[in-house]
């Protein structure tokens, strides 16, 4: 829908048409007119400065996702390497990556492709509003309804997907962690658990010293053991084994005493009878109490979904932009499996969020080789986007290393400034001490109306050549706009390649033309796109790359016993042994109530939680959730007029039940603020039963001068989770953005 | 749809207009995205000229409370055509026990439109292929069409002053492909084809309505491997105004059947007793 109505961004009135610079105050809207030369003369000179001043890793380029265009966007990533700059982050500072993946398999994200859903026979929509997020995609679920498999769905809000499902499943913001392991409890007391599959593949069967909850490792028995050898029970021998993976021989429960190296004798658990243990608190009564969802149907969910395989999941940012998303997805994770789920077609739990994935091995371009032949590699210097943005935190991994501020922010579309949670903190706190803030742009976006020189880019139209891939399909896509370009735009990788010559680094940077650089990352692509060259591409536009499964499902080698898990124990680690996990009590996948979008003790796992208040619901009483719309893909969209107008009355609006209005003497259509200690945003408000009662909704995306005062981005803050702190690894291991753990008051403007 | 109701709408060629193929569409409400796709393919094509600033000859509303054009006793004509898409996603009910759907709309191309006969001008006819259309050039602006037509799917053009409407892409059927609504359709839920021929993929589809919910079939002529229609009724939307529009609906799941009565004419089946005739006297909606 949105993509038919590009022509009119393409030669709308809010393009860039040339390199312009600011004069008077940033944001003050007064801008000068100069040529490609002045500009890029400017940029690099003050580029200069400031990394003899602060360092070149002071120089921070803020990428968008590079799969949507891998040569345009990637060439950021290379841009940055080249000259030793500073990098952000994307996947993880959206909150689109789903921590629980690196935490138990050791990989950034692994889905099912969308087309997949094809061989369930039983669906579950988990905080995923497909109807209208994922619109391309979602015919797929719709089909597999009319051909009779059960799909249900798991928001408090009736999104449009509540509406086209076969049940609506309704819980308390925030509990999704307790009904997945509402439903596993039941699953295992009806004796529903694939328990082999649990031995072969998890972690289950591996023993947990009970003195420090840490793995037991073949080191801890003898002085030449392997520190990388995991322990076992052997119940034939009745004597501790070294784990071999996909074994059926290991115990999968009990405790047991171990002798160690030196003598003394110890009590270990398997990690499957802790997770039993653990289940214990989550029986339907007390679930039910929790998440509001009544008893019955929590052991009818749980009964269907085991008995139905292969069952799959798709879990989207509803239960990952949370505090404690990782736990969410941890929890579901377990229910998968605990049926045997992960690794089948027709199984698994699928979190797409965001164009992330790139099909093709990109690092020979993002981070080129110092020597042909040799293994050094150009590298930027990675900052997470969120210490950016918020500061650095006491727990921050790496920190005397990666820790500066930054000094010149390159943000190379994304609309950084205009869609960053914490826009007071922003705005107020880091944007001063920014020196240059460059702005590369299609349109004039609230980024480049905050910047300080701004650069006129090609639209999608007029892009010469580039590729794209997605996680929703496993196809490689040419793309090759239909138009020369317009004005005096230029591409980003000319852009780079002009400043990096003036820099010094032209001949690293090397690709000025798009064409060359497809042909380099095809050819150091890797196994996904062997024998795929450029000629091919261009000729067939679109061409399926390699994988081991088709549909593409996540880990069917690995439940084959073919390969194993990437991680340390070479198994899916539902259990974890960081000092963090255990400093939190979060080495087993467990419900803790939001970190501040809870009635209830912030934090804290029920049994305590329920004995709390939170004295800031008191103030603020109402969820606050800004989201996706289908009018617009983040910001894109939202000035463009023929589509604005199908969105209700064409503004933002503030969304809420009836009842709470009612309770605030407000009626439809009021201006109303809605507000926080962080700060507030104002517009009219639209009523309707959609939205539970104790909740505001915000559909997000709009240019700052579309709002009336406020951000709808102002209420939210960086919160960041000391568990997603245990390492950095950019964009796989980082702080996820937690912005619908939050609260609100509304009231009358 | 029964075989002997389909003998009685399509088995013959159309005895008023004599056309001998009537190119309709089945749309399952239950696949419905609201997405507005179709919405943007036919404004795109058709309505992006002057004085076409709010006209969606194919809308799409959330029901109930969704409705273009509104009726509004200020706006003239008593038709307010601003904010086409006011009240989506606004359901029906108290939190949690909530129903909507959405409805999307072109004109229905009727077997007896109440909009031709209304032309003082005798502008509006019907083609070879059951497609109404308006012939510009004998428009001169009466409206009485738009008085007509019960779906309110005719707008008047206050630049060039003529009464204009969906004409089923009738440039791209003769060409041999679908209408932008149908081709542009992101949940695949439109089937177009001739409701008169027997062999069609549609009116096998509304015939038989398990016939949809089976994989692939090449027979049916299912345009994806992955495309089911839902086995429900196939009924007309207000089939009650006696027009018997060519637009067929799959009714959704999750809405209340006596809700949908209002809406599809549950009563009636999809039969009309009496479809109104241009004969008889015209029964304008709204004086």
């Amino acid at each position: 829908m949105k993509g038919q109505t590009y022509h009119k961004r393409t030669y709308g009135p809010n393009r860039v048409k040339y390199p312009m610079k600011r004069v008077g105050a940033r944001g003050q809207g007064h801008w000068k007119r100069i040529s490609w030369d002045e500009a890029l003369d400017f940029v690099a000179s003050e580029i200069k400065r400031i990394s003899a001043k602060y360092g070149s890793k002071a120089v921070w380029i803020y990428p968008p996702v590079p799969a949507t265009g891998i040569v345009k966007q990637g060439a950021g990533f290379r841009f940055a390497s080249v000259n030793k700059f500073g990098i952000g982050t994307f996947y993880n500072w959206y909150g689109d990556l789903p921590l629980a993946h690196p935490i138990t398999w050791n990989v950034q994200t692994e889905e099912h492709e969308i087309m997949d859903v094809q061989n369930s026979k039983y669906v579950i929509m988990w905080g995923s509003d497909m109807v209208q997020t994922r619109i391309p995609d979602a015919h797929f679920f719709m089909d597999v309804r009319a051909k009779g498999v059960k799909t249900v769905y798991i928001s408090p809000y009736f999104d449009p997907t509540a509406s086209a499902v076969d049940e609506w499943v309704r819980l308390r913001p925030g509990t999704d962690a307790a009904l997945a392991l509402g439903m596993c409890h039941v699953i295992v007391k009806k004796g529903m658990s694939k328990d082999n599959y649990i031995k072969r593949t998890t972690s289950g069967p591996l023993l947990i010293r009970d003195d420090n909850g840490k793995y037991l490792r073949e080191s801890d028995l003898k002085s030449d053991g392997k520190k990388k050898t995991f322990i076992v029970w052997d119940p034939a021998s009745k004597t501790p084994s070294a784990d071999k993976y996909f074994s059926e021989a290991a115990a999968l429960t009990g405790s047991f005493d171990v002798t160690l190296k030196d003598g003394s004798t110890i009590s270990c658990t398997t990690s499957h009878s802790l997770f039993l243990k653990k289940l214990e608190e989550y029986d339907p009564a007390t679930v039910s109490q929790i998440t509001g969802i009544p008893e019955a149907d929590i052991e009818r969910l749980a009964v269907e979904y085991a008995s139905n395989a292969p069952a799959s999941i798709w879990s989207g940012t509803g239960i990952n932009h949370w505090y404690h998303g990782d736990l969410m997805g941890r929890a579901v994770i377990a229910l998968s499996v605990l049926t045997g789920n992960v690794g089948v077609n027709g199984g698994g739990v699928s979190p797409w969020a965001g164009q992330y994935k790139m099909r093709i091995r990109p690092v020979d371009y993002f981070f080129p080789l110092k020597e042909k032949g040799k293994k050094a590699r150009y590298r930027p210097v990675p900052l997470d986007t969120a210490y950016v943005v918020n500061g650095p935190t006491e727990t921050m991994a790496n920190k005397e290393k990666l820790w500066r501020q930054v000094r010149c922010i390159w943000a190379a579309g994304g609309n950084l400034l205009g869609q960053s949670s914490d826009q007071n903190t922003l705005l107020h706190k880091t944007l001063p001490e920014v020196e240059l803030i460059v702005s590369p742009e299609i349109e004039m976006s609230s980024n480049a109306q905050l910047a300080d020189i701004v650069l006129p880019i090609v639209s999608w139209y007029e892009l010469p050549a580039d590729i794209a891939t997605t996680p929703a399909h496993p196809y490689i896509q040419y793309v090759e706009g239909p138009v020369k370009p317009l004005y005096e735009a230029k591409t980003d990788l000319e852009v780079y390649y002009e400043i990096c010559k003036r820099l010094g680094t032209g001949d690293i940077f090397k690709f000025k033309e798009p064409e060359e650089a497809i042909k380099h990352l095809l050819d150091t692509g890797g196994a996904q796109v062997k024998g795929i060259n450029f000629e091919r591409l261009k000729k067939e536009r679109v061409i399926k790359v390699n994988s081991p499964s088709s549909p593409i499902a996540a880990f069917t080698e690995e439940i084959k016993g073919v390969k194993t898990f990437k991680t340390m124990t070479k198994r899916q680690e539902l259990y974890k042994e960081e000092d963090r996990f255990i400093e939190y009590g979060e080495q087993l996948p467990t419900h803790k109530e939001p970190q501040t979008a809870t009635p209830y003790g912030r934090s804290m796992e029920w049994g305590e939680a329920k004995k709390h208040k939170n004295h800031e619901f008191e103030k603020y009483p109402l969820y606050y959730l800004s989201r996706h719309t289908r009018w617009s893909v983040h910001s894109s969209w939202r000035t463009e007029d023929l589509v604005r107008k199908l969105d209700d009355v064409g503004e933002p609006l503030l969304e809420m039940n009836p009842l709470d209005a009612a309770n605030r003497d407000l009626n439809a259509g009021d201006w109303a603020i809605a507000y926080n200690q962080h700060g507030y945003m104002k517009a009219r408000l639209k009523l309707r039963e959609s939205v539970p009662p104790g909740a505001v909704l915000i559909y997000f995306g709009w240019q700052r001068e579309q709002i009336k005062d406020g951000h709808w981005n102002s209420l939210n803050r960086v919160a960041i989770n000391p568990i997603h702190e245990i390492y950095f690894k950019p964009n796989v291991w980082g702080p996820v953005s937690g912005h619908f753990d939050e609260l609100c008051e509304v009231k009358k403007a | 749809m029964s075989e002997e109701l389909w003998q009685k709408y399509y088995g013959q060629p159309n005895p008023i207009y004599g056309n001998k193929r009537q190119y309709g569409m089945l749309l399952d409400l239950n696949k419905c995205l609201g997405c507005h796709t179709c919405t943007i393919a036919c404004k795109t094509t058709w309505t992006d000229g002057p004085g076409q600033e709010n006209m969606y000859w194919n809308s799409v509303n959330t029901k109930p409370y969704g409705e273009y054009p509104r009726q509004d006793a200020n706006a003239p004509d008593g038709l307010d055509y601003e904010n086409s898409n006011l009240y989506q996603d606004v359901p029906k009910g108290v939190y949690p026990d909530l129903w909507q759907f959405y409805l999307p709309r072109p004109c229905n191309h009727c077997s007896r439109p109440a909009c031709l006969p209304a032309c003082p001008t005798q502008a509006i006819y019907k083609n070879d292929d059951g497609i109404v259309l308006i012939d510009e050039d004998l428009c001169q602006g009466y409206k009485n069409c738009i008085k007509a037509c019960p779906y309110d799917k005719i707008y008047f053009n206050q630049v060039t002053k003529k009464s204009q409407k969906c004409i089923m892409c009738f440039p791209l059927i003769e060409k041999g492909e679908e209408p932008q609504c149908v081709k542009s359709c992101v949940g695949k839920i439109r089937v177009f084809g001739d409701l008169m021929d027997p062999n069609s993929a549609i009116s096998r589809l509304i015939r038989d309505p398990s016939l949809g919910a089976k994989a692939y079939d090449p027979e049916i002529q299912f345009k994806a491997v992955t495309r089911y229609m839902t086995d429900a009724d196939r009924r007309q939307y207000r089939a009650d105004f006696g027009t018997i529009p060519s637009l067929w609906y799959i009714l959704p799941k999750n809405v209340p059947e006596e809700e949908l009565e209002k809406y599809f004419g549950g009563a009636m089946r999809g039969l009309i007793g009496q479809p109104h005739t241009p004969e008889a006297r015209l029964k304008y909606k709204k004086t």
